[in-house]
């Protein structure tokens, strides 16, 4: 575990007005994953609650919410991928709380044709904290956690010489976002139900030099 | 990232052609390919330690054929 965070970036924290420095840290630490389980959980399970007591459709108020990954396990996932070569695990921290979590596989393989074949990084699940979330927070806190973790996926793949190539399945409301906003290429729904999105290395450069 | 320890690798000369196109199809320099091939040995080895099964499917026929690590 490092005792230094990768990097720092200030974020402007929109319920003071002031800016913030936000670090990254690779590979997620103890502490990041209790932040899950005492801070971001008990938000998502009251959500999870209010839903269910509301009735209706708890699936699609679900997606309206933008909480399908109020179920993920970071914590068990990152006890079960320690030691592992192929899998990188980042979490942003400010203010003393984890802000987002990113966990990556360094083993995957590109589609997009021009690198069908090429090695690149996949984000597995990428979230940021619930009082980010313009779903959830009349006014998220921090706004730009999800494309500092982009950013870190991207840095990771042109560290380890993939070029800058990324993919990842996008939650459907995460779509435009990673198309119009970040510039990745839509390869479309798949076998996984899910729409796959993957960054060429010119894609890739233009997200880091915004 | 982490800190870094150099190893020699003897190879024969077809595995050393071998490291040497893979290099060049995946765009990777030596040391990143044989990372990477590391990298994948883990993780399949450890899936077959867990018990699990690792198949290879045609994407015409869907025909899939279990992986085989000798080892």
């Amino acid at each position: 575990m490092s005792d230094k965070p990768l990097a720092t970036f200030s974020v402007v924290d929109r319920e003071t007005n002031q800016p913030t420095d936000l670090d990254l840290w690779s590979p997620v630490a103890e502490r990041h994953k209790d932040h899950f389980l005492t801070r971001w959980r008990p938000i998502f399970d009251r959500h999870l609650d209010e839903i269910r007591a509301n009735g209706g459709n708890v699936d699609e108020v679900v997606q309206l919410r933008m909480i399908q990954d109020a179920h993920w396990q970071w914590a068990s996932k990152a006890d079960a991928i320690e030691g592992r070569l192929d899998w990188a695990s980042f979490a942003l921290e400010g203010q003393g709380v984890t802000q987002g979590l990113m966990f990556a596989q360094t083993a995957g393989f590109a589609k997009e044709p021009s690198q069908k074949g090429k090695p690149l990084v996949k984000v597995v699940l990428l979230a940021s904290a619930p009082w980010n979330r313009p779903t959830l927070a009349a006014v998220p806190r921090f706004k730009g956690v999800g494309r500092i973790l982009l950013g870190a996926a991207i840095s990771l793949s042109f560290h380890e010489e993939f070029a800058g190539r990324v993919g990842l399945h996008a939650l459907p409301q995460a779509e435009a976002w990673y198309r119009d906003v970040c510039g990745m290429t839509d390869l479309g729904v798949d076998g996984t139900g899910m729409r796959y999105f993957e960054t060429t290395e010119e894609q890739a450069t233009a997200f880091l030099a915004i | 990232m982490n800190d870094k320890r150099t190893m020699t690798l003897n190879l024969s000369a077809i595995e050393m052609d071998i490291v040497e196109k893979l290099a060049d199809e995946k765009g990777l320099s030596k040391t990143a390919l044989v990372r990477q091939a590391l990298r994948l040995y883990q993780s399949i080895s450890d899936r077959i330690s867990r018990g699990e099964k690792v198949f290879v499917e045609d994407p015409a026929t869907k025909d899939k054929a279990e992986l085989m690590v000798l080892s």
